[in-house]
């Protein structure tokens, strides 16, 4: 499948399910301070900035793609 | 049969002499057994042959009441088995006044004016004590030192049950002899003990850069407030609680 021919419709519903996913982590990640369990702050601190990144980085190389 | 008399006198004197030698030895050596060392006001920390030394310091005027005479025998009973099992290298001591064979009235007896000294040079809280500190450096009281050495340990007893202590010196006693590095592996140490080392109390790094991030995100997360007001619906987000 070709995400080039994405909408744009699509991206912000997946932009909003990756959001909904960092908002959680974010917000689970400052809930308590980090060392009382640090290796779990440290998973969803990762996973937050993985998900962000990727997102960023489908939209980045898909998106320029349709418009070209 | 002379000499068969002869050879039996004298193995029975050998015999003896090898009996009795080692406890006249013994008996005339200097007692080097590690111990809990009662320094009274007039004497200073015994510092040659030791490399850590493990000081008992009651600077907290709760514990000098009578009602507490009890649990001070047994903290010093604990204090001195401690001392007594942490082998020739280390040193524990407990400050007194004068040297006194009377178990009575120990409260009495403590020298708290020097333990208060201590506790201010390392800027401890009396509430929280009685405090162990175990240092590998010498605790000079000319200078007193400002702060805690830097390899040195804490530990807050005040809010600890006999047991708990109990269980903690055990532990101290066995990273004491195998030269760990001094930390609260206590498992059954309560957390409101604030029984903590010193390297309990410094994360690694990591945790360190992590704690930081989370305070910076928190600093910047507090900053805004979101404001809906669309006719009958009104919602007011704050990113952070007043405190």
């Amino acid at each position: 499948m070709a995400i080039g021919k994405w909408h744009l419709g699509k991206l912000i519903i997946l932009w909003a399910w990756g959001a909904a996913l960092a908002c959680l982590l974010l917000t689970d990640f400052l809930r308590s301070p980090v060392e009382s369990s640090p290796y779990r702050h440290l998973f969803e601190f990762l996973i937050l900035l993985l998900t962000l990144l990727t997102l960023s980085a489908v939209t980045w190389r898909w998106l320029g793609s349709k418009e070209g | 049969m002379h000499s068969s008399r002869g050879i039996s006198l004298r193995s029975l004197c050998l015999l003896v002499i090898t009996l009795a030698m080692p406890s006249a030895v013994l008996n005339s050596l200097p007692s080097v057994a590690a111990k809990a060392e009662p320094v009274t006001a007039t004497k200073e920390i015994p510092r040659k042959g030791f490399k850590t030394w493990s000081l008992f310091l009651i600077c907290n005027p709760t514990w000098l009441t009578g009602e507490k005479s009890q649990q001070i025998h047994k903290l010093y009973m604990q204090f001195e088995s401690f001392g007594g099992a942490i082998g020739d290298d280390n040193l524990a001591v407990w400050f007194w006044k004068k040297t006194k064979n009377d178990k009575s009235h120990l409260e009495e007896n403590i020298d708290v004016n020097r333990a208060a000294r201590f506790c201010r040079a390392f800027g401890l809280k009396p509430s929280e004590g009685p405090h162990v500190v175990i240092t590998t450096t010498y605790p000079s009281e000319s200078p007193l030192p400002a702060g805690l050495p830097r390899k040195s340990a804490v530990f807050r007893l005040g809010n600890m049950s006999p047991d708990d202590i109990s269980n903690l010196l055990s532990h101290l006693c066995d990273q004491l002899l195998a030269n760990e590095p001094i930390t609260d592996k206590s498992k059954q140490t309560p957390k409101t003990a604030a029984a903590k080392s010193l390297t309990d109390e410094t994360p690694s790094h990591w945790v360190a850069l992590l704690a930081a991030v989370q305070k910076c995100i928190n600093s910047v997360g507090c900053a805004w407030t979101f404001k809906v007001d669309a006719g009958p619906v009104k919602a007011d987000l704050h990113a952070c609680q007043d405190k």
